[in-house]
């Protein structure tokens, strides 16, 4: 921008903003101040929310939770205005002559429990499935997992997380035999280098970012951004270094084998608790109807080991990375240097990956190797982005191959479960059915007829939409969409369940650092608004399993929790009491003898580790696996047809498919509609300027975006970037449906395109 | 040497809005980093200092403008001007104007001072305006601003209607360039503000307050 055209633009730049909301005079004093967990992302921040005659008011960050320290984040404190937009969905809509018609509760609640019998006696089981999500509390999962594998007995039970963490889950499985990180949002006061893979934490999770930078400012800490995209994380990073697509994997490999080149390795750790292996190789893309995938570890030594890592020597793998010899030595330095603590973090650029268990693994292999593990600020931190992603879905166990706390394949898991349920221990298959894609693509084929939605929005989430949506609305399927408001899923159902939101009713999440938060009802849902767990238990009456869910109605929180918890009982595991849940702005797991378990696999800090040090014992070895895994190309690469990479992700103001944000007016105005971030030599090419269109083609769909250079972020060259929240902008058209072999988790950051001048 | 603490801002911002990323560190010695305990008294953060006489004898915000930034009292206000580089963050950009509060000619404006100077990265909680109209209708209801000169006598100094969660620097907001008309102090050299002025917020039965009972 010229000089004086910056000077016009700014002395027309007080517009104002009309906050045209009616005035009432409510005093602070008057005002009751509550504890809950921010409903948004998955660092869990904890809000005070200021509550009077029934409604919300106001938001501050809650000063005595150990997450946040009384600051949150832009989403957080308009939180509540989310519980307020005009068009909330209050009552019931059945489809009625093709158009979604009001019904009162009780008429659809019985269609629903009638069309989900009929299915089931008419097709089988397996004909009838729940898809929910990581904003489901634990006591709305707990619920689901109860009513379809011990009610109904089928493994029909997915959540959302699938899409956003799934290959966290078999990333911690496969190297340590047991879910969810070892540290805590504590290593980032211990840490004295952040290597950040992949994730824009400055926008993403914000809160946690800050804390790094308040560390910043206190002592010497070195930030190091690893990405395809500049972006605000880069600003503010002391180093930022940028990758080509898939690289992540070469650049990991290569830090080992500098490490190792160097001696910098931890030999007496790795003598005593770390063992080599390798698995599968050449393992498919997921891309194919019923694709199935069983992968097979094998032990190997440390030489073998070495030499397989010499084909990642920095200079060999400096041109395929586009990061140079130097700074991969530089960055496996970093991690190698004795006096140095080193946590990384990560989100959805490592989990929404192809490879996406195998490059989990490698940052395992990365600090493992150097001992970097388990002790205040040496950390593998895998982040989270939904409020329950670990509390419901990864704890709860709302995906088809899992128990709370267990695998439907295992014998002794199901036994335990029966055992609680107080059921036939043959009434739980052990037969996992489909993930997230293959439950969709079921439905497209038409072997799952019967699908409940809850809190969540695939109509916009789904990679490659367009199959997935005219599956949904195929002839002989029946879909039930439970939510808060209007959205393009609902607008696929055939019968709509209004929700009760967050504060309208009980529940509990878990964060990223295995932190449980409780939360109480503080307002009245609107109209015949329900509970996700109420609705569940009203049609699972109605379909004669209320033997399962005995409780009374406001008492049937606690009694979930209690329930539940039982699964977790022993050290490894053991969750807070509900009483604590009440009285404490969230305990991280293990409890034992009523102190958290803040650092795992540590004899220091845990109390189910044996020893004086560090103790695997989720693996029966009681070792660590460092395991081999190669770099494989995508599935799809840019070509002569579709030059570019497409990858998308989001902005700080908005969260998942901006059902929520979009109606805060300040978030909203913020950012109003997506947009495509294109590299300024891309854009000169096109002759395109900023705010012009541009149409990006995939080999699956079209959009018309206006451009954003040099606006928040930068994506390399020949890479463009879209945010998803827009759903009158559905990028999910473009995006490829492959996914992790190991984790079925869709890789949503690569994909190739065409951009074009519109 | 005022001067030049007034103008150099003013020159990062304009540099800086010619698309060049401009770091103000180093323009004066760095200061320590500020730590608040949890149950801190407001701080004077040096603001007082830096402002004595540097302010418009007329102030030119009045409480309005002050509230129209604010989706309800104590929400974090949104940014009114244009961008400058999104991508920038507090310490090489919001900093420049909003650590010290100065003139700022293109814009017309005094740069409200921010309580909390040691949070840079601005960005996670204020955003920028757009001129879109709203996705959906809202029924959030604001509370009206709180009312002014809550005395518990005749002539008892007035308590503090708002809460102090990253607020209690008292004077950035009560003795700047950018202080509302009817908030400004009359007497800023008395710098213990809560000697005087309690606050009105009761402590939840819960005892999460921050605030000494």
């Amino acid at each position: 921008m010229a000089g004086s055209a910056a000077v016009a633009a700014a002395q027309a730049a007080f517009p104002g903003i009309a906050f045209a909301a009616t005035k009432v005079d409510v005093p602070l004093d008057s005002l009751s101040w509550k504890k809950a967990p921010c409903r948004f992302c998955g660092t869990g921040c904890g809000l005070l929310i200021g509550v009077k005659d029934n409604r919300a008011w106001a938001v501050k960050g809650d000063p005595n939770a150990e997450v946040n320290r009384g600051l949150a984040c832009v989403k957080g404190y308009h939180s509540v205005m989310a519980l307020y937009g005009k068009d909330r969905l209050k009552t019931a809509l059945i489809r009625k002559n093709g158009k979604l018609t009001p019904a009162p509760m009780k008429e659809a609640l019985d269609l629903v429990a009638a069309k989900l019998k009929e299915t089931v006696e008419k097709h089988g089981k397996d004909a009838a499935g729940i898809y929910g999500s990581g904003q489901w509390t634990i006591p709305d999962g707990y619920a689901a997992v109860k009513l379809f594998k011990a009610g109904i007995g089928t493994n029909n039970v997915e959540g959302n997380a699938r899409l956003c963490m799934a290959s966290a889950v078999t990333g911690f499985l496969s190297s340590f035999g047991m879910d969810e990180p070892m540290g805590c949002y504590d290593d980032i006061d211990h840490a004295d280098v952040f290597v950040i893979w992949g994730n824009n934490m400055a926008e993403m999770h914000p809160v946690l970012f800050s804390r790094m930078l308040e560390q910043k400012a206190k002592r010497p800490v070195t930030i190091v951004d690893l990405a395809t995209r500049q972006t605000r994380t880069s600003m503010a990073a002391d180093k930022s270094i940028l990758f080509h697509p898939q690289a992540d994997l070469a650049i990991a490999n290569s830090i080992c084998y500098e490490i190792l080149r160097n001696g910098w390795q931890n030999r007496t750790f790795l003598e005593r608790h770390a063992g080599y292996w390798r698995g599968k190789e050449k393992i498919g893309y997921g891309l194919e109807d019923k694709f199935q995938f069983q992968d097979k570890l094998e032990k190997i030594s440390i030489e073998d080991f070495q030499k397989l890592l010499e084909d990642y020597a920095p200079e060999k793998v400096a041109k395929l990375t586009g990061v140079s010899v130097e700074n991969l030595r530089w960055l496996a330095a970093q991690y190698g240097d004795p006096r140095k603590k080193v946590t990384s973090f990560w989100c959805m650029g490592f989990n929404q990956h192809t490879r996406g268990t195998w490059i989990n693994n490698l940052i395992y292999n990365v600090h493992l190797l150097v001992g970097k593990i388990s002790t205040p600020g040496n950390s593998p931190f895998s982040l989270t982005g939904q409020p329950s992603a670990c509390g419901t879905v990864r704890e709860v166990g709302t995906l088809t191959n899992r128990l709370p706390h267990g695998f439907v394949t295992n014998e002794e898991d199901r036994k335990h479960a029966a055992e609680i349920w107080k059921i036939p221990a043959d009434r739980i298959s052990p037969k996992p059915t489909y993930n997230t894609v293959e439950m969709f693509r079921a439905l497209d084929r038409g072997d799952l007829k019967f699908l409940w939605i809850q809190v969540t929005n695939p109509m916009v989430t789904m990679p490659k939409l367009k199959r997935y949506r005219d599956a949904a609305q195929k002839e002989g399927r029946f879909v039930v969409v439970s939510d808060v408001y209007p959205t393009p899923t609902t607008d696929i159902a055939d019968v709509v369940l209004p929700s009760a939101m967050w504060i309208e009713r009980e529940g509990m999440y878990g964060n990223s650092e295995r932190r449980t938060q409780h939360f109480e009802q503080m307002l009245t849902p609107p109209g015949e608004a329900l509970s996700d767990t109420m609705q569940l238990i009203e049609v699972a009456k109605r379909m004669g399993y209320g033997n399962l869910f005995p409780w009374k109605t406001d008492e049937h929180i606690a009694a979930i929790w209690n329930e539940y918890s039982r699964f977790h009982d022993g050290p490894k595991h053991n969750m807070a009491t509900y009483e604590e849940l009440r009285a404490r702005p969230g305990v991280i797991w293990p409890v034992v003898d009523g102190r958290s378990t803040k650092w795992r696999y540590h004899a220091k800090y845990d109390p189910a580790a044996k020893g004086d040090s560090w103790d695997f014992y989720g693996l029966p070895d009681h070792r660590a696996r460092i395991i081999f895994r190669p770099y494989e190309p995508p599935p799809e690469v840019p070509d002569g047809d579709f030059p570019y990479w497409l990858t998308t992700g989001r902005v700080v103001e908005h969260w998942h498919t901006g059902s929520m944000t979009r109606r805060i007016p300040v978030l909203h105005q913020a950012v109003p509609a997506a947009y495509v971030e294109i590299h300024p030599e891309d854009a000169k090419r096109l002759n395109v300027k900023n705010g012009d269109a541009i149409r990006l083609s995939s080999r699956r769909g079209t959009i018309v975006l206006p451009a954003a250079i040099d606006k928040r972020g930068r994506p390399v060259p020949g890479t463009v970037f879209v945010p998803f929240f827009d759903e009158g902008k559905l990028i999910n058209e473009l995006t490829l449906d492959a996914y992790c072999p190991i984790s079925a988790q869709p890789d949503y950051k690569k994909c190739a395109v065409k951009v074009e001048r519109a | 040497m005022r001067l030049l603490v007034r103008v150099a801002p003013l020159l990062a911002v304009l540099i800086a809005m010619a698309g060049v990323v401009v770091s103000v560190e180093g323009r004066r010695a760095p200061e320590p980093p500020l730590q608040e305990p949890a149950n801190a008294l407001p701080a004077d953060r040096g603001s007082f200092r830096r402002n004595l006489g540097a302010y418009p004898e007329q102030p030119q915000r009045t409480l309005a403008d002050y509230y129209r930034r604010r989706a309800y009292p104590n929400a974090p206000p949104v940014i009114p001007h244009r961008s400058f580089n999104e991508k920038a963050f507090g310490g090489g950009s919001c900093l420049a104007c909003h650590r010290e509060g100065s003139y700022t000619p293109p814009l017309k404006a005094w740069a409200p001072i921010t309580p909390h100077p040691e949070l840079t990265s601005c960005v996670s909680c204020h955003v920028f305006e757009s001129e879109a109209a709203a996705f959906a209708i809202t029924e959030f209801r604001a509370a009206a601003p709180p009312q002014l000169n809550r005395r518990a006598m005749p002539g008892s100094p007035p308590a503090i209607p708002h809460t102090l969660e990253m607020r209690s620097d008292c004077l950035v907001c009560h003795f700047s360039g950018a202080s509302p008309k009817e908030i400004r102090t009359t007497h800023p050299e008395r710098t213990n503000c809560r000697q005087c002025h309690a606050a009105v917020e009761s402590p939840p039965a819960d005892g999460t307050s921050r605030f000494p009972q």
